[in-house]
């Protein structure tokens, strides 16, 4: 059903300790683009589509990116081989839900992807452990630098890079940062963090983007204008403001400590009871639960885990990665007593 | 000032026409005008009453443009699809809706001017542009002067770039 090398472990994006990785999950940088004289792929038929994916696809094979990419076609790919590739964020929701000839092309090693026929003709992206945004906008300029001489890209010397949403134009860039904010969730500071950062021109969402809650206290943050600054300046924004909000969570998670110490600690040690011992785990709660584990972690109440075995267990305990650890399809609840199952063996009292 | 004809370099004539009570000025640069048996005279004022092939091309452009476009003709879209997906059709689109796209800009990103890189074919084009451009005035100083072997050579040079220009487009 699904090739081994799909799910055996996360990719390097996921399981690496990157910087700040007390708070920061992973960045992600993407560029969007086009290609000059096709109509957006909403508009274009499945031929069309095919005529101009095997374009990209041999502009990607002839270009440095070659070595090590791997090139699927997402309308053959069964439904649950694509929520994979959503879950560990290689493509987007619309790659995964949507109809008609499109692709993604990805390297593990180098920790990039290009989406073809999404809302653009490509989506460039690239994926880093931690906080490291200026390392992820350099390989996701390289990527398009290699592309840039072999496709010619849909443009206006106004507007930049013309995109199928106005939102996107110009640089078609946005830096996204991943963060675990759990002391400042409880403690309610997440409407001054919304405020501070809409007045730079940054959002908030939930970890799946747009409308998404921010489950398991993980936030998604990026910038929302597109236009007007030269992609240096939209870094800069970016890298000022999420330093600020890291050493705020940091001082709100000793604040916590300082003032209810024993409270913390027995939050903390329950989610650890309930991963060791519940024959039944949700995805939602079991992402509270981790949330609290991988609090702990940060203050070193629980010396003997590492944050690298927590990014892998919040993208394995997803829905179809715990379907492809089990090698077989499982409906909601049989995958929640298989997550419970395969916690406890995680959680076994001798490996912590 | 941009020549109203070609939209490609400098315009250094102007011409002034009257057809049928209307009154018309078009700017030229010294090739188009050369082009349509204008003289050439820089900063040269020319009445000229009987050619409506150099007054065609604007004069409908502003008139296509007053209209406002109802959909695009590439693709389909029209404004009320726009408004309704918040999505293009395809690039002609940004071209076909520019002032709408422009307000949304203006509403949404704060601006309307892009700052960021540029496609490589873009840069190499803006420094053939540059040395086109520098060539021209070199070669007008050279006739200035009444150098005209020094004119010709660069007369030969310019045909050369123009030429290779066009055969990387
Ligand atoms: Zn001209
Ligand atoms: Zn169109």
């Amino acid at each position: 059903m699904l090739e081994p090398e799909a799910y055996n472990g996360p990719d390097a994006w996921t399981r690496g300790n990157g910087p700040e990785a007390d708070v920061v999950l992973s960045t992600r940088v993407r560029l969007a683009r086009n290609v000059a004289d096709f109509h957006f792929p909403s508009r274009l038929d499945d031929e069309t589509r095919a005529r101009l994916q095997t374009r990209i696809v041999t502009a990607i094979n002839d270009s440095k990116l070659a070595d090590d990419v791997r090139h699927e076609e997402l309308q053959d790919a069964d439904a649950l081989h694509r929520q994979l590739l959503w879950e560990r964020n290689l493509i987007s929701r619309e790659a995964m839900q949507g109809k008609g000839v499109r692709g993604v092309s990805w390297s593990a090693q180098k920790q990039f992807s290009i989406m073809t026929n999404e809302e653009d003709h490509l989506r460039i992206q690239t994926l880093r452990a931690g906080f490291a945004p200026a390392e992820a906008l350099a390989c996701a300029l390289e990527v398009d630098t290699q592309l840039d001489t072999r496709i010619e890209y849909a443009w206006s010397a106004k507007l930049g890079y013309l995109t199928a949403c106005p939102t996107n134009v110009g640089t078609g860039l946005r830096i996204s940062v991943m963060l675990h904010v759990p002391a400042l969730v409880q403690t309610r500071q997440m409407d001054k963090v919304n405020k501070a950062t809409a007045e730079v021109g940054l959002t908030v969402r939930g970890q799946h983007g747009e409308g998404s809650k921010a489950l398991g206290d993980v936030i998604q943050i990026s910038n929302q204008r597109t236009l007007g600054s030269t992609e240096p300046e939209l870094l800069e924004v970016v890298l000022a403001m999420l330093l600020k909000i890291v050493e705020y969570e940091r001082v709100m998670r000793e604040k916590l400590l300082a003032d209810s110490k024993t409270a913390v600690e027995d939050r903390i040690w329950r989610s650890v009871g309930t991963l060791r011992h519940a024959r039944r785990l949700p995805h939602e709660e079991t992402l509270g639960l981790l949330s609290a584990v991988r609090l702990g972690i940060t203050m070193k109440l629980l010396p003997t885990m590492g944050l690298d075995d927590m990014n892998e267990m919040l993208v394995l305990s997803q829905p179809a990665h715990l379907q492809a650890l089990f090698g077989k399809a499982m409906d909601a609840g049989d995958r929640d007593i298989a997550r419970a199952t395969w916690m406890r063996d995680r959680f076994k009292p001798e490996s912590n | 000032m941009m020549c109203q004809m070609c939209q490609n370099s400098e315009a250094t004539v102007l011409v002034k026409q009257i057809i049928a009570g209307h009154k018309d000025e078009i700017h030229l640069c010294a090739p188009c005008a050369a082009e349509r048996g204008l003289a050439i005279a820089p900063a040269l004022i020319l009445q000229h009453s009987s050619t409506p092939v150099a007054s065609e091309t604007p004069t409908k452009k502003r008139r296509r443009r007053a209209s406002a476009p109802q959909s695009c003709k590439s693709c389909g879209s029209t404004l009320a699809m726009l408004k309704e997906t918040g999505r293009l059709g395809c690039p002609e689109d940004y071209v076909i809706f520019e002032k709408e796209i422009l307000n949304l800009l203006l509403r949404a990103q704060g601006c309307t001017e892009h700052r960021g890189r540029q496609p490589a074919r873009m840069a190499a084009r803006q420094a053939h542009e540059r040395r086109v451009a520098s060539m021209r005035t070199d070669l007008s100083q050279a006739i200035a002067q009444q150098d005209y072997e020094r004119a010709a050579t660069l007369r030969d040079m310019l045909h050369c770039l123009e030429a290779g220009e066009q055969g990387h487009a």
